[in-house]
């Protein structure tokens, strides 16, 4: 099991956000998680990597403690924990004062694991996989939202994480421009990446994803493999979420 | 002597004043950015005792007159019970720090709203890609908040070659103090003309380095500018 979280409880205020919510996530799963707005997935989705912090409950990565029984793992392991995971935003959060390679290149380069020669190399590489090897020079700014999405991704994979999180990553983008994400996405899924994808894109879970969660009022309301979801929902209320995105 | 003539003539006298303002000029750049960066660290720490000096330090040099500030300095410390001894300075070092504590304030406030713009995703980012605190800051947060400072950087910046001439005030002889020497001297008003020019001439120079700077690090740029 590479994620393990159990019973987390997340408040904003009195706001209950996160309910006892529970998942696991195994390797090479894609799991998406669907459900209407401000039921807590984003919250979810950055509690694991440490961008939010739980009220109680666990949090286990890779076999080691995130978080257990609310008590989290001392500061200075903790990255080592959050380091298994990458994350692609909604807003892509790119660094718009640096080219497209340098944003590849700035976290690896301060890790200093590898040469920079090994970095430029794996740079253009990933650069080359999303499909953007022609805009290493570029800046952000220049770029279309799918392609600056995928310059994320990249940034991301550059890490070498055994986990990727996707926040909504094509809400954001005019929809002419999805497709070019969602199908990098699936291209990870090909190469067995474990991910974890909360989505809207409701044709792209059911193709991409074996597993779909979705998500309620800060509860997992139905699990199940896609066909389940969408062709069988049992639920009353994920029919209605289901029933209003497939328009 | 016709104008050309005259104003040739009282030339090298202000630029002998041009010295003291050029002096002036780059002492506090050099000085008051960093420190202005200083005060923007304190106000956004963690530290209220930081927070609140920085935002007492912002508030009482930023209303009240520079005149005032180096009036005090010059005349004022001095004359402090106990301590005022130590604090005797001559004229031209007394601007400096007048000037300097000044400018920092500024400087400090364009800073604080360069941070504010930057999105806190940029952090998000950072933190998800493993950067620790402090390389957040050089590597991503610095950068991005400089671009945005640029503009009102530059602006203070011609201010401050104009606000050089408050040396007059304190005796110091710079560039004014030379032109009103030589038109009550000579009863021409030339050399204020010629004064006028010198000072042109650096807030041009400047407005030119600036806007290249600007240029440099436009590209890129989404960050919104919030006032
Ligand atoms: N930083 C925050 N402070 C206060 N409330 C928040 C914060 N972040 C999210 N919320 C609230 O928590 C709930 C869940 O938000 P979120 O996890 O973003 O939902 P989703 O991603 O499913 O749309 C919403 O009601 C939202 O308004
Ligand atoms: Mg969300």
């Amino acid at each position: 099991m590479l994620i393990d979280v159990k019973n987390i409880n997340k408040y904003f205020g009195k706001l209950h956000v996160l309910k006892d919510v529970s998942m696991t996530v195994d390797k090479s799963d894609v799991i998406a998680i669907i459900g209407s707005s401000g039921s807590g997935k984003s919250t979810l989705l950055r509690s694991m990597i440490h961008l939010e912090t739980v009220d109680s409950g666990s949090i286990c990565i890779d076999s080691s403690y995130l978080v257990k029984d609310g008590v989290y793992a001392p500061k200075n392991e903790i990255g080592a924990i959050t380091s298994k995971m990458g994350m692609v935003f909604q807003n892509f959060n790119l660094f718009p004062h640096m080219s497209v390679i340098k944003n590849l290149e700035l976290a690896p380069m301060l890790q200093k694991k590898m040469s920079k020669e090994e970095i430029r190399a794996k740079a253009e590489s990933l650069l080359d996989r999303v499909g953007l090897l022609s805009k290493t020079d570029a800046y952000p700014d220049n770029l279309s939202g799918g392609q600056k999405q995928r310059v994320a991704i990249a940034r991301a994979l550059m890490m070498d994480p055994e986990i990727m999180l996707f926040d909504e990553p094509t809400s954001a983008l005019d929809p002419e421009l999805t497709n070019e994400v969602l199908i990098t996405i699936k291209e990870l899924a090909a190469d067995n990446m474990t991910m974890v994808i909360v989505t809207h894109e409701m044709g792209f879970a059911k193709d991409v994803a074996k597993n779909i969660m979705f998500m309620d009022n800060g509860e997992f309301i139905e699990k199940g493999t896609s066909s389940e979801i969408f062709n069988n929902p049992k639920h009353e209320r994920t029919k209605a979420f289901i029933n209003s995105i497939i328009k | 002597m016709n104008f050309f003539e005259y104003a040739w003539s009282v030339l090298p006298a202000l630029l002998s004043g041009a010295g003291a303002t050029l002096g002036l000029f780059a002492i506090v750049i050099v000085l008051s950015l960093p420190l202005g960066f200083l005060v923007t660290l304190m106000a956004k720490s963690s530290i209220f005792i930081f927070r609140w000096f920085a935002k007492a330090y912002i508030f009482v040099l930023r209303g009240t007159p520079l005149l005032l500030q180096l009036l005090f300095v010059y005349f004022g410390l001095p004359r402090i019970p106990v301590i005022g001894d130590y604090l005797i300075l001559d004229r031209f070092p007394a601007a400096c720090v007048a000037f300097t504590l000044n400018y920092a304030a500024y400087f400090a406030e364009i800073f604080r709203g360069g941070l504010l713009s930057i999105d806190k995703g940029q952090y998000e980012a950072c933190q998800v890609l493993g950067l620790s605190k402090f390389q957040t800051t050089v590597k991503v947060i610095i950068p991005q908040m400089l671009r945005v400072s640029l503009p009102p950087v530059s602006n203070e910046t011609i201010t401050l070659v104009k606000d050089t001439s408050l040396l007059y005030a304190i005796a110091v002889p710079e560039i004014l103090h030379y032109a009103k020497v030589a038109v009550t001297r000579d009863f021409r008003i030339t050399a204020f003309v010629v004064a006028a020019a010198i000072y042109l001439v650096f807030t041009f120079v400047l407005t030119l380095i600036f806007k290249a700077l600007e240029k440099k690090y436009k590209r890129g740029s989404d960050i919104k500018e919030k006032k």
